[in-house]
C-alpha cells in the first residue's frame, strides 16, 4: 500500500510536469491575478482588512484554477479507468492530495512575495508566515475530495468555484481576520488559527477519505 | 381513501397556529404588533434546519446502504424543502430587521449563517444539475453533502467571532428586552410544531411523487 | 510457471441498465481455471461493459455475480486483484515512457517489473521502453495493454478485443500466449473476430 501510494505520488508529478501546460497555466494565473490588484490598486493605501481579503481572494481563486486539473485530467484523458483497474481509491486520493498541497503550496511561494512587494505591504513576521501557510494547506486539503467530484461532474472549473465556496468559508473567514489583525500591528492569535484550519483540514481530509470511494468507483 | 398519518393533523394544528399568532397572543411590549411575524419566521428557520438535518443523515444512510432511487429522493427532497425554507426564513427575517434594526441587511451572525446555507443550497443545486445524466448522481451528491455537513460545525465555532450580534435570543438569554410570556410561548410552541408537521407532510407528497416517477421510469424501461 | 489457483465465476441473469435502457439483461454463465470463454455480440450489445463488470470495476444494475478461489468467496475488490484486463476503452498516460508505465503498473498491483519486461520484449517492444506512449502507434500501444494485462500473472485474464490493431505477428503471439496461459488461467475474450473466438473453448453470446 505504501509503496502503491509512492508510485502514485512519483506518477502524478512526472505526468504534471513533463507536460507542464496546466502547471504553468496555474502559476500565471496566481502571478497576473496579484499584479492586476496591485496595478488597480495603483499604489494607493488600504486598509489591513482589505489587504487580508484581496490576499486571500487571490489565494482561494489560485486554488479553483489549478488543483481540479489533477483529477479532471485522468477523467478527460481516460486514465482513470487504469487506475480503478491497478490501484486501491486511497492510493489515489492520498497522491492527489500531495500533489494538490505542494501545488497551491507552489503558488501561494509565488503569489505572497508579489503582492507583499507590488502593493507596499511590507515585510511579514513569522507569524503571518505561519498562518499562510496553514491557510494554504487548508484550503489545498480540503478542496481535494471537491476536486474528485468535479471531475466526475464534468469538470467544469466554474463548478469547482461553486461547490468549494461553501465549504472553505470558515477558512478564508479565519485567514482574513487573523491576517487584519496581523496588518494592524495587534496580537493576533496566530496559534489559534492554525490549531483551526488543522482541526478543519483533519475533519475534512478524514470524511474525504470514507467518501472517495464512492465518488470515485464507477456505476 | 388513504390511511391518515399523524402529519395530516396540519390540517387542524396550521389553522390553529395561525389563530393563535393573529388573534390570541398578546403584542409584545416593545416591538407591538411587529412581533407576530415570529411565529412564522422562527418555525420556518427550524424546518430549514431540521430538513438539512434529515437530508444529511439521510444521504449518510443511503451511501452505506443500498443505492436505491427513492433512497436518493430521500435526502432530495428534504434538501429541495430545506432551500426553500431557508429562503423564507431570509426574506421573513429581512423584513422584520427593516423594520426593527432599520435595514433589510445587517451581517448579524445568524444573517452570515444564512447566506452560507443558501449559498450551500445553490452548490448542492448546481452539482445536481452537473450530475443530470451521470449514473452515479446519487452517490456523488449525498457525497457533497456529507462533506459540506462536515464543515458546518466549524461555522458554528467562527462566525459568531467574526461578526457581532444583534439577534435577541428569547428563549436562552433573559436579560434581552423580548421576553415570551406564556401566551406567546404557547402560540410560538403550537406554530413550531404545526410547521414540523408541514415539513413532514410536504415531504410525504414528494416522496410519493419520486415514487411515481420512478416507477415510470422504470416501465418505460421495461418496454 | 506459479501454481494454478482453482477459480470458478458464476454470473446469474446478470444485467445492466443504462440510462434510459438496458444495454443487456439476463447473462448467464460459469467459468473456472483452465476454460476460455469468448463474449460475442453486435456493435453495442454490450460486450465491453460486461468485461468492465467481470473486472470489477463496473456494478451490475441486476442479477447476480461471484467469484470463488478454492471455494471460498471472493469480495468485488479481491476479485479486482486476480483480474488482468485489456481493453479499447482503457488509455495510457501519453506523458510516462512505456518502461516507466511498466514500473507505475507493477508497483501499483504490488508485483515484480520482470515479468512485465519479458512480455514486453516477447511483445517486440524492448526498443521501445523508453518511448514516451504518446509517440505509441495504436498497436504498440495494444501490445504494451496486453503485456500490462498479464503483469501480475492473473489468474483470470480478461481481453475485450485483444486482436484490435495487432499486426499477423502480433496476433501470433498473442494466440501463443492464450495456448500458454489456458491450463493455469481463466481465460475470458470479448471478440467478433472469428479466429479469436475460436481460441474459446465456450461461448457467451449477447443479442
Amino acid at each position: 500500500m505504501l509503496r502503491a501510494t509512492r508510485a502514485h505520488i512519483r506518477k502524478d508529478f512526472t505526468v504534471e510536469f513533463r507536460s507542464r501546460f496546466a502547471v504553468s497555466v496555474a502559476a500565471a494565473f496566481a502571478a497576473i491575478t496579484t499584479l492586476s490588484v496591485s496595478l488597480a490598486a495603483g499604489g494607493a493605501p488600504l486598509a489591513p482588512l482589505v489587504h487580508a481579503i484581496l490576499y486571500w481572494i487571490i489565494v482561494f481563486f489560485s486554488a479553483m484554477s489549478g488543483l481540479a486539473h489533477i483529477f479532471t485530467r485522468e477523467e478527460e484523458e481516460g486514465t482513470s479507468l487504469l487506475l480503478r483497474l491497478v490501484a486501491p481509491p486511497e492510493a489515489v486520493f492520498t497522491a492527489k492530495l500531495v500533489f494538490n498541497c505542494a501545488m497551491l503550496f507552489a503558488l501561494a511561494v509565488i503569489i505572497t512575495p508579489l503582492y507583499l512587494f507590488f502593493l507596499n505591504v511590507g515585510l511579514p513576521g513569522p507569524g503571518f508566515l505561519a498562518l499562510a501557510a496553514s491557510g494554504t494547506f487548508a484550503i489545498a486539503a480540503s478542496s481535494t475530495v471537491l476536486a474528485a467530484i468535479v471531475a466526475r461532474a464534468g469538470g467544469k472549473a466554474a463548478l469547482f468555484t461553486v461547490i468549494s465556496f461553501p465549504v472553505l468559508l470558515p477558512v478564508l473567514w479565519i485567514c482574513i481576520s487573523t491576517t487584519s489583525t496581523i496588518l494592524l500591528g495587534a496580537d493576533a492569535d496566530v496559534a489559534g488559527s492554525a490549531l483551526f484550519l488543522l482541526a478543519f483540514s483533519g475533519a475534512l481530509v478524514a470524511v474525504s477519505y470514507m467518501l472517495f470511494e464512492h465518488i470515485w468507483s464507477e456505476e | 381513501m388513504r390511511a391518515l398519518r399523524p402529519h395530516h393533523l396540519v390540517h387542524l394544528l396550521m389553522p390553529l397556529a395561525i389563530v393563535l399568532a393573529f388573534a390570541w397572543a398578546p403584542a409584545a411590549d416593545i416591538l407591538g404588533e411587529t412581533s407576530r411575524i415570529i411565529y412564522f419566521h422562527v418555525p420556518v428557520a427550524w424546518i430549514s434546519v431540521l430538513a438539512f438535518a434529515v437530508a444529511g443523515v439521510c444521504a449518510v444512510l443511503y451511501l452505506r446502504g443500498a443505492h436505491d432511487p427513492l433512497r436518493e429522493a430521500r435526502f432530495h427532497n428534504s434538501m429541495l424543502i430545506g432551500s426553500y425554507a431557508a429562503l423564507l426564513a431570509t426574506v421573513s427575517g429581512s423584513m422584520w430587521a427593516r423594520l426593527m434594526w432599520g435595514s433589510y441587511w445587517n451581517w448579524d451572525p445568524r444573517e452570515t449563517s444564512i447566506v452560507a446555507l443558501l449559498l450551500g443550497c445553490v452548490a448542492y443545486l448546481a452539482l445536481r444539475a452537473a450530475l443530470e445524466t451521470n449514473p452515479s448522481r446519487g452517490r456523488i451528491s449525498a457525497a457533497y453533502l456529507v462533506v459540506a455537513m462536515t464543515a458546518m460545525p466549524f461555522f458554528v465555532f467562527v462566525v459568531p467571532r467574526i461578526y457581532p450580534s444583534l439577534h435577541p435570543d428569547p428563549l436562552i438569554n433573559p436579560d434581552l428586552k423580548i421576553r415570551l410570556d406564556g401566551e406567546m410561548r404557547a402560540a410560538l410552541l403550537c406554530s413550531a410544531v404545526a410547521f414540523t408537521l408541514l415539513y413532514l407532510y410536504i415531504f410525504s407528497i414528494m416522496q410519493r411523487i419520486s415514487r411515481i416517477t420512478i416507477t415510470l421510469e422504470e416501465r418505460a424501461h421495461e418496454e | 510457471m506459479k501454481k494454478p489457483a482453482n477459480i470458478l465465476l458464476t454470473a446469474d441473469g446478470l444485467s445492466k441498465r443504462y440510462g434510459s435502457g438496458w444495454i443487456f439483461r439476463g447473462v448467464s454463465f460459469n467459468a473456472r481455471t483452465g476454460e476460455s470463454l469468448a463474449i460475442t455480440g453486435p456493435n453495442g450489445s454490450g460486450k465491453s461493459t460486461l468485461c468492465e463488470i467481470l473486472a470489477g470495476v463496473r456494478r451490475e444494475s441486476a442479477g447476480a455475480l461471484a467469484c470463488t478461489l478454492d471455494g471460498e468467496p471472493l469480495s468485488a475488490a479481491q476479485r479486482r486483484a486476480l483480474v488482468g484486463f485489456a481493453s479499447p476503452r482503457l488509455s495510457l498516460y501519453g506523458d510516462l515512457t512505456a518502461g516507466e508505465t511498466v514500473s507505475f503498473v507493477c508497483t501499483s498491483l504490488g508485483a515484480g517489473e520482470g515479468h512485465a519486461r519479458d512480455l514486453c520484449a516477447r511483445m517486440g517492444l524492448e526498443r521501445h521502453m523508453g518511448k514516451p506512449v504518446r509517440h505509441f502507434s495504436s498497436g504498440m500501444r495494444q501490445r504494451l495493454k496486453i503485456a500490462l494485462a498479464l503483469a501480475h500473472e492473473p489468474s483470470v485474464l480478461l481481453l475485450d478485443e485483444p486482436g484490435m490493431n495487432l499486426d499477423a505477428h502480433g496476433k501470433e503471439v498473442l494466440a501463443s500466449i492464450v495456448h500458454e496461459l489456458l491450463p493455469s488461467t481463466l481465460i475470458i475474450i470479448a471478440t467478433n473476430e472469428e479466429s479469436e473466438a475460436g481460441l474459446c473453448s465456450g461461448r457467451v453470446s449477447l443479442a
